[in-house]
This record gives structure tokens, C-alpha cells and sequence, in this order.
């Protein structure tokens, strides 16, 4: 019992960091049909971001990770900027290469500045326990990176349904040149979404990098993983990136615990065909759109 | 109010408009009739910049929009109602006509909007809450109409609004169009139905292949035999 709701509750904590890295990739995918291979990258952009602050710059760590969102958000519209916009108007296709060649730079520019070693991003609540009736033992890190990630993934739902810019968003995901015609900023929306998606990212790996540690690749398994999620998902379904993020999770954690460790990598996947064979479409997905 | 001169198009390597002359003057309903595939939807695609002409110029209220981006043009005062609608399906009636107010920051103007746009068809203010996918070919024309006004253009652009209407739907939408351009609104309005269009227009253009072949009062081109054998099947 007390394996089983620890477990779980790993594989949550591992799920969220799937679902706010997935929840990049199919904002950017169901409004622009763009594969972004940029986004473990600022995942792990968002981590050290969170560590130059608290360790360079002596900054709090919650600060820390608002600092991170805004300061790798604004990377994503310089890779927007790089890696996108040149080429709009090309096959599809080209924007896996175009993302995947500035991810691989990204990660070696960060190896050449902070070398490949393992850091540690230090959270003062990173070995604070929480224990429930003796039966889930869990760190504050880990419960605030869950809550945290909720929080953002309702602030996120709630603007695309509510705010004129999440309109906006929903309606270039439609039919780009109707959305031209009711006045809209397709550019505009392209930054809005490169930045949110980035933000996304990067608090994941600001969260996730105070229960772990920090490397320059710890973005490339991510990215395969937060693709498996989406298309587990439904390509361009935010709900549905958050569900097959902590279903992804807690399968991977429970079937490590339960089966066999060195399988733990491929018994998400294997969930994952197992979805698709029951809904191709994705768990929420539908044929194309946003959601 | 508003000037082509010259315009030409191109998609990749067909020739679509081959220097189109055209002028709007304001308080107008001026009308633009023509075959399929004869440029209609281009020459209002061109206006609101969707498409860049390769020569010409389009003069609005004296200032040059040809190279102009989307949605400046649209905060210049020109909304296009779209051909086929295009409705956004997953939206309600309510957010699709938000939309149509994208640009507007003021919570007063876009309420009075709305209820402007219920004034017009009652039928909407009973369906704020359905998606638009939902609505009838009828109703989504009128959300439309509506949804292009919510900006409140100076200049609208009709593209086929009587397309796969009922009769007593089309009423609706003429005497709709009268009572827009009687509040002050200029309106070119794009057509299949050249009688009904002609009808209600000052002024109108017959579009052959990208060029314009006849311009001349809404009326005498009713009289004119060539556009009597061509367009109203006599
Ligand atoms: N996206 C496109 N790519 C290539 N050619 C196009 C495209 N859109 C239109 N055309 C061509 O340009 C010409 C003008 O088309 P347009 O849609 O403006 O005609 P229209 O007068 O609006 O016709 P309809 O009454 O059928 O709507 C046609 O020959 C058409 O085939
Ligand atoms: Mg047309």
C-alpha cells in the first residue's frame, strides 16, 4: 500500500513535467501545425535559468521560476523568430529540422557554458517531508511542482476560453485568414504562442529540476516522451496533453515499481500504442483544431 | 472612399486579375457581378490584404493599404464578410461575434454592437449560446453580416451573402444590407444573384476574367441586353 501511493505519487510528479512540456507542443502544433523540437530544450533552458538565479545571483527560488517563465519565454520568441518565422509558408515537415538543428545548438551552448556535469538547483523545500497518515511520504518540492502545475494548466484553459488573445488563439487554429479578416494579428498570436508554450516549459524544468538535478540533455528523452503524451493525447487537445502526461507518468513509475526498473522507458510507450489502438484519435483529440 | 487602379493579380502562376480599375465613393452600395472563376472573391481577398497585388494601387480614404497587413486594414475600417461565412464551428454565436470585435477595447461599444446585431436578426439573440457549426446555412449567414459589423467598418465587403439562401431568407438579408448602408455604412457587395444585386445598388461592375468589361448605374445595367443575356437569363 505504502509502494503503491508512493509510486503514484512520483509517477504524478513526473506525469506534470510531461504534461506542461506536451502542453508547448500542442498549443504550437493545433494552431500552427508546427512540431516544435524546441521545447525539451527550453525545458531544460528553464532549469538553468532557475539555477543562475539562485545560485549566481543569490535570487529565492519561487522567484526563481517566474523569473525562468519570462526570461525563456522570451527565448521562444527568439526561436520563433530563428527557427520559424524564415520559413513560414514551407512544408510542415521543414520546421522538425529547422526546431530539432537550433535545439541541438542550444544544448551545446549551455554543455560549452556550464559543462556537461549534473548541477544542483537548490529549492529550500526540496527535503521538507510531508507525511499522511504514515502512509505517503512525499517532499514539499514535489506537492508544490504538482499543485503548481495545476495551477498553470487552469490559468492556461481558462485564458484560451475567456480572454480576446485566447479567442484570437483559438481562431488562427481554425482558419488562419478568417481570423486575418476579424482584425486579428497572426503574427502577434505566433509570438503569444511560442512565449506561452516556452514559459510552460521552463516551469517544468525550474520544478522538476529541485527534485532532481540538472544537465544540459536532460531535455532530449523529454521530448520524445512529451510527443508520445501528445499524440496520446489528441494532437491539439490541452486537456488531453494533461491527461496522457500523468497517465504516461504513473505508468512508467508504477510499472518500474511493479514489473522491472529497466523497462521503465518503454512501458509509457507501450501504453501509449495501447490508446492508440483503442483511439487513434487521441484520448481527447478530434481531427484538428484546438482545444 | 475607396480607389483601385491598375490592379493585378497573381496565384503562383495564374493570372487572376489583370488591372482592375474600381471606385467606391462613400454612402454607396456599389455591386460586383460575374461568372465563377471571373475574380470576385480575389479583387475583395486584395482589398483587405489577404492577397498583395503585383501592380496597382488601392487608395482607401487617400492613404495607400496594397502592401498594408490584415488586420491595420481592418482597423482602417474595412471588414469583409467572407464567402461560404466561414463561421468558426466550435464557437458559440456569442464568441464568434466577439471575434468580429477582436480590435474593439471598449466593454460599452461592443455591448451596443451586440445588441445592434440582435436588432438586426432577432434570430440571433435566441441562438448567442449555440456553436456556430450548429446554426442553418441561413443563420450562419446572418451571424456573419452581423460578426463583419461588430468592428463598425465604414467600408463592408459582401462576398455571395445570398449563396444557398431561401428566397424569404435572401429578403431578410437584402432589406439587412438597405438598412446597414442606410446607417452610413458603404458596402460593395459581391454577387451570383446579379438582379437582386443590381437592384439594390447605385452603381455596379460586370467582371469577365479578371477584368472589368462594364461599369455603369445599377439600374441601366438591368437595361443593358448584354448583361440581360448573361446574367439574368433573358
Ligand atoms: N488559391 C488559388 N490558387 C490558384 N488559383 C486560384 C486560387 N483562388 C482562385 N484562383 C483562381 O483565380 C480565378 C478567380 O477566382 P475567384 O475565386 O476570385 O473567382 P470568383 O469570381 O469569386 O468566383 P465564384 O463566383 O465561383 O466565387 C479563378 O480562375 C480561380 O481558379
Ligand atoms: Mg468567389
Amino acid at each position: 500500500m505504502e509502494l503503491f501511493v508512493t509510486q503514484l505519487a512520483n509517477g504524478l510528479v513526473i506525469g506534470m513535467t510531461y504534461a506542461l512540456v506536451a502542453i508547448g507542443l500542442t498549443l504550437i502544433y493545433g494552431i500552427f501545425h508546427i512540431i516544435n523540437m524546441t521545447q525539451g530544450s527550453l525545458y531544460m533552458l528553464g532549469a538553468y535559468a532557475a539555477y543562475v538565479f539562485v545560485s549566481g545571483a543569490q535570487g529565492n527560488y519561487f522567484v526563481a521560476i517566474v523569473f525562468a517563465m519570462v526570461a525563456v519565454g522570451l527565448v521562444g520568441l527568439l526561436f520563433e523568430r530563428l527557427s520559424v518565422r524564415p520559413l513560414l509558408g514551407r512544408n510542415h515537415l521543414v520546421f522538425i529540422l529547422s526546431t530539432f538543428g537550433l535545439a541541438v545548438i542550444t544544448d551545446n551552448l549551455v554543455m560549452i557554458g556550464f559543462g556537461p556535469e549534473p548541477l544542483r538547483l537548490a529549492s529550500p523545500i526540496a527535503r521538507k517531508f510531508i507525511n499522511v497518515q504514515d502512509v505517503l511520504f512525499l517532499t514539499q518540492q514535489k506537492v508544490f511542482l504538482i499543485v503548481f502545475g495545476v495551477a498553470m494548466i487552469v490559468l492556461l484553459t481558462q485564458f484560451l476560453k475567456r480572454t480576446n488573445v485566447g479567442r484570437g488563439m483559438r481562431a488562427v487554429a481554425t482558419d488562419q485568414n478568417t481570423a486575418a479578416l476579424m482584425g486579428i494579428n497572426v503574427k502577434q498570436i505566433y509570438r503569444v504562442t511560442f512565449f506561452l508554450g516556452a514559459a510552460m516549459s521552463a516551469a517544468a524544468g525550474a520544478l522538476v529540476g529541485a527534485v532532481f538535478s540538472i544537465e544540459p540533455e536532460m531535455g532530449n528523452l523529454l521530448i520524445i516522451k512529451s510527443f508520445a503524451v501528445v499524440i496520446m493525447g489528441g494532437m491539439g487537445s490541452v486537456p488531453g496533453a494533461f491527461l496522457g502526461g500523468l497517465i504516461l507518468g504513473v505508468s512508467e513509475s508504477l510499472g518500474g515499481a511493479y514489473l522491472t526498473v529497466e523497462y521503465k522507458d518503454a512501458f509509457g510507450l507501450i501504453v501509449m500504442i495501447l490508446v492508440l489502438l483503442l483511439r487513434p484519435q487521441g484520448l481527447l483529440g478530434r481531427r484538428m483544431g484546438l482545444r | 472612399m475607396i480607389e483601385l487602379s491598375g490592379i493585378e493579380v497573381y496565384y503562383g502562376r495564374v493570372y487572376a486579375l489583370k488591372g482592375i480599375d474600381l471606385t467606391v465613393n462613400e454612402g454607396e452600395i456599389v455591386s460586383l457581378i460575374g461568372a465563377n472563376g471571373a475574380g470576385k472573391t480575389t479583387i475583395l481577398n486584395t482589398i483587405s490584404g489577404l492577397l498583395r497585388p503585383v501592380a496597382g494601387t488601392i487608395r482607401f480614404r487617400g492613404e495607400d493599404i496594397s502592401r498594408t497587413e490584415p488586420h491595420r486594414i481592418l482597423s482602417l475600417g474595412i471588414a469583409q464578410v467572407p464567402e461560404g461565412r466561414n463561421i468558426f464551428p466550435d464557437m458559440t454565436v456569442r464568441e464568434n461575434l466577439l471575434l468580429g470585435a477582436y480590435q474593439v477595447r471598449d466593454e460599452h461599444v461592443i455591448r451596443k454592437r451586440l445588441e445592434q446585431a440582435h436588432a438586426l436578426f432577432p434570430r440571433l439573440a435566441e441562438r448567442r449560446g449555440q456553436l456556430g457549426g450548429t446554426l442553418s446555412g441561413g443563420e450562419q449567414q446572418m451571424l456573419a453580416i452581423c460578426r463583419g459589423l461588430m468592428s463598425g467598418p465604414r467600408l463592408l465587403l459582401l462576398d455571395e451573402p445570398s449563396l444557398g439562401l431561401a428566397p424569404l431568407i435572401i429578403k431578410q438579408v437584402v432589406e439587412a444590407i438597405r438598412s446597414i448602408n442606410a446607417g452610413g455604412t458603404t458596402v460593395l457587395l459581391v454577387e451570383q444573384n446579379a438582379r437582386m444585386a443590381l437592384r439594390i445598388s447605385h452603381r455596379g461592375y460586370v467582371l469577365e476574367t479578371g477584368k472589368v468589361v462594364l461599369a455603369d448605374t445599377g439600374a441601366r445595367l438591368l437595361e443593358n441586353d448584354q448583361v440581360r443575356a448573361a446574367y439574368l437569363g433573358q
